[in-house]
């Protein structure tokens, strides 16, 4: 639906979006995150037709877009910090897109209704957007970009000024709405946990290019870089040294991994990581298993986090490993315990930093 | 100190402050104003109203009326229509030069109404270069393009004064709106056009509307420009006034048109008062963040035609003004400064011209002096005094900015010159008129810098451990400190260049420069002529170089409605 071909976007000596290509099916949620100032915003843009790109080819079911202006592509895009228009009311800033395509006053009207029922602000159609809280501008963007049907829907850091837990009630509304509309969704973000909860698929973006492109479960997985591991929020990345079928790790030697491409890993040292799904406490009753790696450490501090806690276990002479326990019987500050590390969630990467 | 302690204490600190402008006003304004009024409508200590019935009958007056209305809204209109490309242009695009050139069109707004109408008498007159051009180009077969003494002039000079005034007004709400607004209107299907029509013009409409309440005074006000262009046919109310007092002597017709005048102005300054208050609460960007560097062929192409109405509209009279004054019979030449310097200018001027210089840099000095007082002392007063006292103070302060500068000092001639006032040969009259206009700019410059100052500064300072007397010094003054020296600068400015007041009050042996400029144009012949480009020149040069340091200190309210 989407393909985006070898797009280089920037301004005089500044490029922020470099050959990128990628594209997006009908009906896909495709998530593009990085850290700020990656180029994801100004991708975006080019795709809106705000931005002119430098070379690369932006196509809309199969149709080269690149040379028409924003106004010509019916693309939703919602804006970062939503630029709501302040002299409008809730109802004409829904009913802006409607008035640019000249359809009937009624038809209109219908509409913007239906447009505020999606978002649930029935009623408030006569309000001053000035007037309204943080999560009411937001929900009034988001009927606007939708209010006119869009081939395609972006959305730029939605949920970015909004506080904590208004942005764990829309993470889990949108979704749906995404179904409803049924269009394809570009979801531009630097929280990679939004990414991951909304997206079919994620594309992580650095410095103008993609560095991944898959599936969240895959590239949580199987971040194949230090960068994508980093940005993850991905802890335990170590230099580590593969000698034929073991790893010598910091925390003891291991099995081999595959490389980050799926073949085998070279003699040498590379990057590596343990996910967090890999590391438990092994107890009296729940020893280690086989294809576990017991690591002796002591307990240095623990850190709430929701539903489990997080122990900081320091190893002698390693760097240290955290790693999740429940709330019931957790062990205490200066405990001597046993971390297992499971092998099949050490993952070999490639230097890209 | 309890809440109502220190409410009380405010009020006090601003009734302190704001009773010397008052009795500023009522003395060099009010007093004045209403010496005319009496002049005019109770000569002889009765009410008499047969020159009002004789003044509004009139029809030469009713045509004089009729012009000053009209040629006032269409100057309004014009620049409108040129100056706000031209806004967009500076506020939105970033291009190399986008300072200096935002800086510069500052100086003709500042110029004097002289130097201005002597600038346009030589780009617009028989041996202009316009005409030069046509010439070498088409030979014999060239016609001359004079337009002195025509409406078209009177009104290309008012856009070249007045294109700062919405530059400054409608650029500089612009640069502070956010520009994703249009993105989102384009993406949502407007085209440029749509997205500027119902989205930033909206938004701009309170700029828009106090530019053209202020353009639209000072162009219905107009008396140097339409005194030199306008010849003897044309003329605005004020150069009616002018001529009233000065050949006809008839001061009872000056005082009738003054007071019409001022119904009409204070009508003006009411509607704009109103437009003020209506500003809608708006998302306000950062200013670089609204600026986006040149990228496509149709931004270049406008910022580039943008760049030929200010070069042919704003430089080009500066630089044939210069041009004129180095041409001789024989060449170009120092023939006109050295002339004006040597002893037979002093025939001409009743003075030499280095007096000229100095009465105009003394007099400027002493009225920047008294404006940046009284102004700095309205200004604080305004933001210290609770409810309404500071905006009557201030809004009462633009009085004689819409007045006139003729009203003025006309109002000083007959007002101050008798007991109880009798300020008869005091030099002082001149750089007190001159404050009088310039102290609206003074407060327009410093009230917005103070009322920004974010009170979370002052407590940061305090957190970190600074003593009031140490916040003030290290937080208010530096950021004060400045704005107080761009107002001083602008005064002065507005000061040195001041031409209608000045008129009726310099005495013979007392010329300022823009007086003498204006001799010297009333002289026949192209020395005199020459001369008063010389002259000219070197005041354009004192103004320029004023506006130029004003912009280094980056107030960036200077000239801002």
């Amino acid at each position: 639906m989407l393909d985006i071909r070898g797009l280089t976007v920037g301004y005089g000596a500044q490029t922020a979006v470099r050959e990128l290509s990628l594209a997006a099916a009908d009906t896909e949620v495709l998530g593009v995150i990085g850290p700020s100032g990656c180029g994801k915003s100004t991708l975006l843009r080019a795709v809106a037709g705000l931005q002119r790109p430098r070379s690369g080819q932006v196509l809309i079911d199969d149709r080269d877009v690149t040379g028409l202006r924003p106004d010509q592509r019916r693309i939703g895009l919602m804006f970062q910090e939503h630029a709501l228009f302040p002299h409008r009311n809730v109802a004409d800033n829904v009913a802006f897109g409607l008035r640019m395509q000249r359809l009937p006053r009624t038809e209109i009207a219908e509409r913007v209704g239906e447009a505020l029922d999606v978002v649930d602000l029935a009623g408030l159609e006569r309000r001053s957007v000035t007037e309204l809280s943080g999560g009411e501008r937001q929900r009034v963007a988001l009927a606007r970009t939708i209010a006119p049907r869009p081939r395609l829907l972006m959305l730029d850091e939605p949920l970015g000024s909004l506080d904590r837990a208004l942005q764990d009630r829309l993470l889990q509304d949108l979704p749906s709405l995404f179904a409803a509309l049924g269009t394809t969704v570009v979801y531009v973000t630097h929280d990679q946990h939004e990414a991951l909860t909304l997206a079919d698929r994620v594309a992580v973006m650095r410095e103008g290019r993609l560095v991944r492109v898959g599936a969240p479960h895959q590239v949580w997985r199987d971040p194949r870089t230090t960068f994508v591991a980093t940005f993850l929020g991905l802890r335990h990345i170590v230099t580590a040294r593969v000698r034929g079928r073991v790893v010598e790790t910091p925390w003891g030697v291991l099995p081999a991994p595959p490389a980050p491409d799926g073949g085998e890993a070279v003699d040498g040292e590379h990057p590596l990581t343990i996910l967090p799904s890999a590391l438990r406490l092994a107890t009296d009753t729940d020893p280690c298993r086989d294809g576990e790696h017991a690591v002796t450490a002591d307990v240095q501090g623990l850190r709430f986090a929701g539903d489990h806690l997080v122990i900081d276990a320091q190893p002698s002479g390693a760097p240290p490993l955290k790693v999740a326990v429940r709330h019931d019987e957790p062990p205490r500050t200066g405990d001597r315990v046993t971390v297992a590390i499971a092998a099949d969630g050490v993952r070999l990467l490639t230097e890209d930093r | 100190m309890s809440q109502d302690g220190r409410r009380s204490g405010g009020r006090a600190a601003s009734l302190a402050l704001l009773a010397p402008p008052a009795v500023f006003l009522a003395l060099f304004f009010l007093y004045p104003v209403a010496t005319i009024i009496v002049t005019g409508l109770r000569p002889e200590g009765v009410l008499d109203l047969t020159v009002l019935a004789r003044v509004v009958t009139d029809p030469s007056i009713r045509d004089v009326a009729w012009f000053t209305l009209w040629q006032a809204v269409a100057s309004t209109a014009l620049t409108l229509v040129v100056a706000i490309p031209g806004a967009y242009a500076l506020a939105r695009l970033e291009f190399p030069g986008r300072r200096l050139l935002q800086a510069s069109v500052m100086v003709p707004f500042a110029m004097p109404t002289v130097v201005v109408g002597s600038a346009f008498l030589a780009l617009l007159g028989p041996n202009s270069p316009v005409n030069t051009v046509l010439t070498s180009v088409l030979g014999d077969a060239a016609w001359t393009l004079d337009l002195r003494r025509t409406v078209t002039a009177i009104l290309i000079a008012h856009v070249f004064f007045n294109y700062a005034v919405v530059v400054r007004t409608v650029g500089g709400l612009w640069q502070l709106i956010d520009p994703r607004l249009e993105d989102a209107a384009r993406t949502l299907g407007a085209s440029r056009l749509q997205a500027f029509r119902e989205v930033s013009l909206p938004l701009l409409r309170p700029a828009i509307a106090s530019a053209s309440a202020i353009v639209f005074l000072f162009t219905f006000t107009s008396f140097g420009v339409i005194l030199i262009l306008g010849g003897a046919r044309r003329a605005t109310i004020e150069v009616e006034i002018h001529r009233a007092t000065t050949q006809l002597l008839d001061l009872p017709l000056a005082s009738t048109l003054a007071v019409l005048q001022l119904v009409a102005v204070v009508a003006a300054l009411l509607v704009y008062g109103r437009l003020q208050r209506r500003v809608p609460p708006m998302p306000m960007v950062a200013e670089a963040q609204s600026r986006r560097p040149v990228a496509t062929r149709g931004e270049r192409g406008f910022l580039g035609a943008n760049l030929v109405v200010m070069a042919a509209l704003l430089a080009a009279p500066l630089a044939v003004l210069a041009e004129r004054s180095l041409r001789t019979a024989d060449g170009y030449g120092l023939t006109h400064y050295a002339a004006l310097l040597g002893a037979e200018a002093e025939t001409v001027l009743a003075v030499s011209t280095t007096d000229a210089v100095r009465n105009s840099l003394l007099f400027g000095a002493a009225a920047t002096a008294i404006a940046v007082v009284i102004g700095a002392m309205t200004a604080f007063g305004a933001v210290t005094a609770r409810g309404r006292l500071g905006g009557v103070v201030d809004r009462a302060l633009m009085l004689p900015l819409g007045t006139s500068a003729v009203t003025v000092g006309f109002g000083f001639l007959l007002a101050l010159r008798s007991p109880p006032l009798d300020f008869r040969g005091s030099l002082l009259l001149v750089p007190i008129a001159q404050a009088l206009i310039a102290t609206p700019f003074v407060v327009r410059t410093l009230l917005p810098v103070l009322r920004s100052i974010d009170t979370s500064l002052r407590e940061a300072a305090a957190v970190l451990g600074a003593t009031p007397r140490r916040i003030w010094r290290e937080v208010d003054l530096p950021i004060i400190g400045r704005a107080v020296l761009a107002a001083a600068g602008f005064s002065f400015a507005i000061a040195v260049g001041e031409f209608g007041a000045t008129v009726f009050l310099a005495r013979a042996q007392h010329p300022t420069m823009p007086v003498a400029i204006f001799r010297l144009l009333g002289r026949p012949g192209a020395a005199n002529f020459g001369q008063a480009m010389a002259m000219s020149t070197m005041l354009a040069t004192i103004t320029a170089a004023a506006i130029l340091t004003i912009d280094r200190l980056k107030v960036g309210q200077v000239g801002r409605f």
